[in-house]
Order: C-alpha cells, then structure tokens, then sequence
C-alpha cells in the first residue's frame, strides 16, 4: 500500500517550489485523479551541454512506494552515457539499490540533474553513449547539445503562450498539449481547454 | 544381456586381478570405490560454527574489538582475515565507518519491555518528546533509531525492514539506516524491538548467523540443497559431485543434481535442448512426414491426401497415407494404399536419414530415449529399495541368514542407483562428445560395459530371493562400481588433459 499521505506532502512541498522562478526541478500529477503518476522536470545545468534545455521526466510510483524507488524515465530524448538515447531508462543508483524510503521524488530529481552535469560512463546505461563520451569528447559535447536544441528547448514564443494560458488559471502540462494539439495556435488551444471543461 | 566374463577381456582400466581372484575376497581387499574420488566432506551445522568462531575469535584478538565488531566486520569483508586487517592497521576508523560501526556518542533508541532505552538508559514509554517522520511525514512519538539517533517512526522502520528482507535475502544483514548518506548498519536489538513478521524476522536471524555468511562466502564450502539439511560440504573449489550425509547428491559447482560425467555447461545446454527439441520433435512426428523421396518434412495443410513436395528440386507427388508415389493412386492405376506391405517398412527409414535436420533430431533422440530411459529406471530402483528390505526380512525367515549377512543385498542396490544415476549422464555426455577419434570409442566401450553391468545387476536383485546367490550378487555389484570408476576416471582424464575439445564437439554435433 502507497503512503497516500506522504505522496499528498510531497505534492505540496512540489507545488511550492513551482513558484519559485530559481528553482531547477519541478514535478506535479498527471491528472489530479491519480496520485502515482507524475511529471518531473529539471533544467539542464549551466556549463553542460544540457544547458537552456528543460527535460521533462516521466515518474511512476509503485504501489509499495516510498519503500521500493519511484520509477523514472527521460521522456525527453537526451544523449548522455547513463540514459538509454532510445528509451529515456536512466541508470542511477538512488533510483536502484541506493534508494531509501527517506529520498523524495524532489530529491531523486535533484540526483537527475546532478547526474546530467557528472555522467559515469563506466557504469553506462547506453554503451554507444559511454564510449563516444570516452574516445571522442568533443564530438559528444556537440551531439548532446545538438540533442538539447532540437528536443529540450522551448522555443521563447510558445513558453511564453504557456505561461500566458497558465495566467488563465489552465494547469501547465495540459496547456502545452493543448497548444501543441492546435499546432501552436493559442486561441485554438484555449478553446480545446474551455471545451474540455 | 552379456556376461561380465566375456567383457573382461577387453577390459583395460579395470584391475586385470579381477580374472582371477575370488570376487568374495575382493571387497574386502579393495579399497572402497567411492573413497578414491571422494575429495570431500560433510560438516555439520555445528562444525561450521566452530569453524566460524575461532576466525571472530582470532580477529577479535588480533583487533582488540568486541565479538559483534569482530563479525561485522568479518562478514563485511567476506572473511578475508588478511585484507581486513591490513586495511584496519591502516585506517581502522574508515573501515569502522564502511562496516556500519557506529562510533561516538549512542543515540540509539529501542522500545523493549514497555519502556525506552535511550543511548543504553531506559525510560518509560511515551516519554519521548513528538518527531516528524522523515519517511511518512507524519508527527508521533513512537519511534526509533540506530546509535546515530536517525529517527523514523516505528511503522516505517518495521516497513522498511520488512521490505529489506524480502528484497535482498540474507543480504538484509548489511541493510543500513534509512536516512541517506548514513551507513550504521541495523542493529539485531533494533530488528528484534520491532514487530517484524516471525517469518522474516527469522530469515534476519538465519541472515546474521557467522557460520551461515562463513559458508556462503568460501568458495570451498557450499550448504547441502536438501531442505531442511544444516550440513555443509567442503570440497576443492571446481569440484563437482558430492554427496552430503543426508543422501543429498548434488553438484558442488552448480548447486543442480549431480551430472557426474558431464560438465554443469553441458548439463545446462541439454536442459534447454530438451525444452526445445522434445516439443519441436512431437510437433515435427505429430504434424509431418518425411518426403518419401528427399525426406523434407512435410507439413499437411489441408484435407487432400495427394501431396507434392515443395522442395523444389524434388516435385514429388506422393499419397500422405501409404507415403507411395500418387500415381499408382490414380484412376486406372493398381492401388494398394490399404494394403500391408512389409517391405516398405523396410525402406522407410533408409529414406528418412537423407534429411540432415531429420538426422540430426534423430541422433539428439538416440541419446535423448537412453538418456530419459535410465532416468525412468531410476524411479523404479528408490521402489527398489523399499522392497529390498521386504527380501531380505523374507531370507532372514527361510535360512540361516542373519540380517547383518543380507546387508549386501543393500549395497547392491546402492550400486545399481549409483550406475543407473550416472549412466543417465553418460548420454548427455555422450552426446556433446566430438564425432569419431579414440577417445569416443573408449568412452562407448566403457559405457557399454558399465551399462551391461548395470542391467546384469538388476536383473539380479529382480530374482526370487531363492535365486539370489550372494557370491554372484557382490560379483556383479563390485564389478558394476569398478567399472563406474573406470569410467568417471576416463572422463577425468580427459578433462584435465583437454579441456578445449568439449566446446568444439558440442557446436559440431548438436545442430544442422
């Protein structure tokens, strides 16, 4: 049985730090109706190839959470040693055997981030990955910052169309489906929410 | 069925005094079969211990440190004595730390007994001032922590535990404060203050045993796979069959039964093949026949009896019931398809060897049905043994015989289960082994021997107890044995000289 409450808490202490402009993780529900399926994401830290992206992750927590790990996956595509370039599987620790029940989905996100800026390619999740990153580090700086400009850049004109919706009182992951749906037309977009109300 | 006379001749690993002497005076000339192989030992639960604490003991006098320091760390290092003490003369408080010794101050809370020991001091329950969780978030005052006073409330640490056992097996020993970053391992007072499970709770208990992480970390020591068995076995690391004094027979290298004369590699191999091939036989003997012409299988895919072969280079029609050419099943033509014909069953298996996927599954098969065969015997020699003391109590009652004077009888059965059981593994071995060259032709010849012994032996001990001659009978079982020596020690020989040749047979043999 999942700690309802506990999973509860941890949604406030999210919804919190959203409102800071700082902050580099962020994670919310998918839908309101299902507490065991979030959406986390994390800026690509400065100074990596990964900056200026935002990566969104895709969180599922098992029903004996928080005793067994969350389980996390990079719906973003991202190329770096530990991440599978096909599948978004992450391979890190604390989301294994290193997990503790006192780590938080916030924390684990904070260990993502961490991992995008330190990769370990001995212990690689792609091997394709690891052993560019080994022999030819400069032809994998420049495809991982490749793969962040094409999949993990907003483009400013539609963050801020998402940022204009979620003034309207919209919840930010269904404003940017909505607005991709309508093909970038905000208008359009508003309406398909309206609509779904 | 041959007499164990007329294979003496040829016979050149088996002592040439066999000939001559009486075999009655044999067993007790000879040394016991068993005992030349037999390079290993049983210990008991409580050998195992001893052995285990006399190296705490050691360490524990070597580092000046408590018992239970001594075994943690024992167990953290696997009990290798000479790297854990070359690393504690040089920074005995990093390995302390590693290990999950707690130093310093003890903040270690446990409930027992109603009250609360706080750092070793006991007060009464309830006392405690109200904590957040850091696992549930919730606020309470029943909780606990280990010596580095991490609190967690009591519903989450048996949870955690819980969970810790469940995942990891007798790995639970090393499981640590949940707090991350901390490394105190959980402490066997905490575990027991918990309301844990009784079941899990044991497998803790079973987990934190020295003599139990003692033998599962030496390489040269293994439990005995028979439930419920506490013995142990120590035996040369590579070592294969080994039998604990249960009755337990099993592989010391593989933990799976004992396959002595075939490898564990091998063994494992067949395993899959005999998933695999068996069912793709029955379907293949079920669902097809052979082109009577160019033995492709032949799939019949719909309700007409008229077939043609798809083989391109073969077209040939023929009748899917009496497999003769469809012509003569033509209007007009002379039809004998319900007519018995004796000589085509002659024909017929010449025909189907031209197929080389049709002949290798017939080869796997020749190997698989003798294989399978003596494993079904097998069954039978356990009943065997049931009825054995029904014949000797028969002969105590109708003779002058003692029961100590029929034991043989109980030998001899032994020795039959013994060739039966290894004989099952020859065909696998067999069947791995590379076509052609002298080694093969020694190893059927000395199979083919062990297996006539085998069945002469049996036979034998089938006999109405009036038949059953004891002279004969410890003849037949002594030479049964000797021969499965000479045979295993074939096998050794040839493992220890080449060992590369297995794997290139293997691939040659087994599939097209």
């Amino acid at each position: 049985m999942s700690d309802v409450n506990r999973i509860k808490k941890e949604l406030k202490e999210c919804s919190k730090d959203a409102l800071m402009e700082k902050e580099v993780v962020w994670a919310s529900l998918v839908s309101e109706a299902n507490l065991l399926e979030w959406i986390g994401k994390l800026k690509g830290p400065v100074g990596t190839p990964y900056e200026g992206g935002v990566f969104i992750v895709d969180i599922s927590l098992p029903s004996d959470y928080p005793f067994v790990p969350p389980k996390m996956k990079f719906r973003t595509r991202v190329w770096h040693p530990n991440v599978s370039s096909q599948s978004g599987a992450i391979c890190l620790d604390i989301l294994k055997n290193e997990w503790s029940p006192a780590l938080t989905i916030r924390t684990a996100l904070i260990s993502l981030q961490a991992l995008l800026s330190a990769p370990e390619p001995d212990d690689p999740q792609d091997a394709e990955v690891a052993k560019q990153y080994k022999d030819q580090q400069q032809a994998f700086q420049q495809k991982a910052k490749f793969w962040t400009e094409t999949y993990a850049v907003e483009s400013k004109c539609e963050a801020d169309t998402i940022a204009e919706m979620v003034e309207m009182g919209f919840p930010e992951e269904q404003c940017r489906n909505a607005l991709k749906a309508a093909a970038g037309n905000k208008e359009a977009a508003v309406a398909a929410l309206i609509g779904d109300i | 069925m041959s007499e164990a006379g007329s294979s003496d001749g040829y016979d050149e690993m088996s002592c040439s005094q066999e000939d001559t002497s009486d075999p009655e005076e044999e067993i007790f000339d000879s040394e016991p079969i068993r005992q030349q192989t037999q390079t290993f030992t049983v210990l008991d639960a409580s050998e195992c211990l001893a052995l285990a604490q006399k190296e705490v003991d050691e360490v524990r006098e070597l580092l000046c440190c408590s018992e239970e320091v001594a075994s943690i760390l024992m167990r953290q290092f696997r009990w290798n004595r000479e790297k854990l003490t070359e690393e504690y003369l040089c920074d005995a408080d990093k390995v302390l730390k590693r290990a999950g010794i707690h130093q310093g101050e003890n903040l270690e809370i446990v409930h027992a007994d109603g009250a609360v020991a706080v750092g070793g001091t006991s007060q009464p329950r309830g006392s405690l001032p109200d904590v957040q969780c850091l696992i549930c978030y919730e606020t309470s005052a029943d909780y606990s922590a280990l010596g580095c006073g991490h609190q967690f409330c009591n519903t989450c640490y048996t949870t955690f535990l819980a969970h810790k056992i469940t995942d990891e097996g007798y790995n639970c020993v090393f499981a640590t404060c949940p707090k991350p970053e901390c490394s105190l391992v959980v402490s066997e007072r905490l575990v027991h203050s918990l309301a844990l499970p009784a079941d899990k709770r044991a497998i803790f208990d079973k987990a934190r045993r020295i003599e139990r992480s003692y033998v599962d970390d030496n390489p040269n020591l293994k439990w005995c796979t028979a439930a419920g068995c506490g013995n142990a076995i120590r035996a040369p690391k590579g070592h294969l069959g080994v039998k604990c004094s249960c009755g337990q027979r099993f592989c010391f290298k593989c933990n799976d039964e004992d396959h002595a004369p075939c490898s564990c590699e091998e063994l494992a191999k067949w395993m899959v093949k005999c998933r695999d091939d068996s069912e793709t036989y029955n379907w293949l003997m079920s669902n097809t026949k052979a082109c009577p012409k160019c033995a492709t299988s032949i799939e019949k895919n719909g309700g007409c009896n008229h077939m043609t072969c798809k083989n391109s280079s073969c077209k040939f029609e023929f009748c899917w019931v009496c497999l003769g050419p469809w012509r003569i099943h033509r209007a007009g033509s002379y039809y004998s398809c319900n007519r018995y014909d004796p000589e085509k069953e002659k024909e017929n298996p010449e025909a189907k060897k031209k197929d080389s996927s049709r002949a290798a599954l017939e080869r796997y098969l020749h190997y698989y049905t003798r294989f399978t065969n003596h494993h079904n015997s097998l069954k039978f020699e356990v009943e065997a043994r049931a009825k054995m003391e029904e014949k000797i109590k028969e002969m105590e009652k109708q003779g002058d015989k003692t029961w100590i004077d029929c034991t043989y009888l109980k030998d001899a059965n032994e020795a039959l289960y013994e060739c039966r059981y290894a004989l099952q593994y020859t065909y696998v071995y067999a069947f791995y082994l590379p076509q052609g060259g002298n080694f093969r032709t020694h190893f059927e010849m000395n199979q083919t021997e062990l297996e006539q012994q085998t069945e002469q032996l049996s036979e034998m001990l089938e006999k109405d107890v009036s038949e059953i001659h004891r002279a004969e009978v410890v003849h037949c079982f002594t030479m049964a044995k000797t021969r499965l020596t000479n045979l295993l020690e074939l096998v050794a020989v040839r493992g220890s000289g080449s060992a590369t040749d297995t794997s290139g047979g293997a691939g040659s043999s087994s599939d097209p």
